[in-house]
């Protein structure tokens, strides 16, 4: 099988990974419960994953950092927690629908950013939209669906110029791309451990900035303060209720190690170098059409494409069935950028890579796309 | 008394004063929250009072919540 549906999750995780799980589930009682052994190691394990993360991201204290059980809940935390009724929000046609669908449960005003034909956002509308009850700007850090990467440094100058909040859903980038909070004046970021951090799946976060004071998303056992009737309101506790993911977190330990001992740098480099060859070896095509901004070095290792007018998810399929090539078709939870592109009926073929694919798996995918070419003339 | 106690705002305040203790050589341990300080669960840091005096310094610079004397 070859998977190139990374973006969705990632399938090869490091050998760490598996390691500190196996270690975990022979080792870990409940964390942050009492002051056995057992549960302390793994309440030991959770903070040294918290102290990875925050350098990963330039965080000064990680305890502004709590676990979720992925992007999704984050960004219902910040969403839920950082917004309130009346509130202006800013966000973009690029939105997954875990930034759309939380929005839409608020009684909030959204404006969205619109992309230009190769999907890159036109920020020259910016301005046009702040409104003076603007709170926030919520935007993705990189399209899930063109792997087009938002230009962090005028979404920042914007945030800070009419100070709203910035809060940035880095579901795609983290593990791949820096992210550099404070240079960014982040308010909040929220991300996921097992795209491009590598992880297991079940485990996310969300970064707070320490002026915000956030409203849990959840209530229950805290570990401390037992007899109080509200949540501890300190971070991380604030946001992590009853027993934590420590077996899965360990797991993000292990892929945080990885990552610092390859490099991210590298990863980047090594799956833009896969994605290039594998544009470059279907671009041709006649009946061929490409979604995102290719002529820009900067991009995540996402290839989306459909062949003439066929259904996505029929090509998605022939790819599997007869290929054993694993990629997305459909909409990708990201309706409005469909719409965008008039694919809201046809869907996109996704292909999105990593660094453990090889140069012989993208020449048989180029291979294959050529091939099913022909078949819609 | 020769122990004191030091409590924290959240248990990972305290797993974080335990990792800056070993990396500076402060001696002591966690320990379960004793009922007569907060009847709330949790959990805190105990050390010796001549470990305490030694180190307060170092102590000073964690972001604690009290310090008992028990």
């Amino acid at each position: 099988m070859i998977y190139f549906d990374n973006s969705a999750t990632s399938l090869v995780k490091p050998n760490q990974v598996k390691e500190y799980m196996i270690k975990a589930l022979n080792s870990f009682g409940n964390s942050d419960r009492t002051a056995t052994t057992a549960s302390l190691n793994s309440s030991r394990m959770i903070y040294n994953t918290r102290v990875l993360l925050a350098k990963l991201f330039n965080i000064d204290d990680e305890m502004q950092i709590a676990f979720t059980l992925n992007a999704t809940e984050s960004l219902n935390v910040a969403i839920f927690g950082a917004i309130n009724d009346g509130d202006h929000v800013i966000t973009t046609v690029c939105e997954h629908n875990s930034v759309l669908r939380p929005l839409y449960q608020k009684n909030v005003e959204i404006d969205f950013l619109n992309i230009d034909e190769k999907g890159n956002l036109i920020y020259s509308q910016l301005e046009k939209l702040y409104k003076k009850n603007t709170r926030a700007i919520i935007i993705t850090h990189a399209s899930n669906v063109t792997g087009n990467i938002t230009n962090l440094e005028i979404i920042s100058q914007f945030a800070k110029k009419y100070n709203i909040l910035l809060i940035l859903d880095s579901a795609q980038t983290v593990g791949i791309l820096p992210i550099d909070v404070k240079k960014y004046g982040i308010d909040i970021m929220c991300f996921s451990c097992h795209k491009g951090l590598l992880g297991p799946q079940g485990v996310g976060g969300i970064y707070v900035d320490k002026k915000i004071k956030i409203k849990p998303l959840k209530y229950g056992g805290s570990g401390s303060n037992s007899f109080d009737k509200i949540q501890p309101s300190k971070m991380p506790t604030i946001l992590e209720v009853g027993t934590q993911n420590a077996h899965s977190i360990a797991g993000v330990y292990g892929a945080l190690e990885y990552l610092n001992q390859i490099g991210i740098d590298n990863i980047y480099k090594k799956e833009k170098y896969l994605a290039k060859m594998f544009y470059n070896g279907v671009k041709d095509i006649q009946n061929i059409k490409f979604y995102g901004d290719y002529t820009c070095e900067d991009r995540l290792s996402i290839v989306s494409l459909n062949i003439k007018d066929a259904d996505s998810q029929q090509v998605c399929d022939i790819l599997f069935s007869e290929y054993d090539i694993c990629t997305r078709g459909g909409v990708h939870c990201a309706p409005l950028i469909h719409k965008a592109f008039n694919t809201d009926n046809q869907g996109i073929v996704r292909f999105s890579f990593s660094h453990f694919n090889t140069e012989e798996e993208i020449e048989k995918a180029i291979k294959a796309v050529w091939e099913i070419s022909k078949r819609y003339g | 008394m020769d122990n004191i106690i030091i409590t924290f705002d959240t248990t990972q305040h305290a797993i974080k004063a335990e990792n800056f203790f070993i990396n500076n050589n402060v001696n002591g341990r966690i320990i379960p929250l004793p009922s007569k300080i907060d009847a709330g669960c949790g959990m805190c840091y105990k050390m010796t009072v001549k470990e305490y005096e030694k180190s307060k310094e170092l102590i000073n610079m964690i972001n604690y919540n009290k310090i008992y004397y028990v």
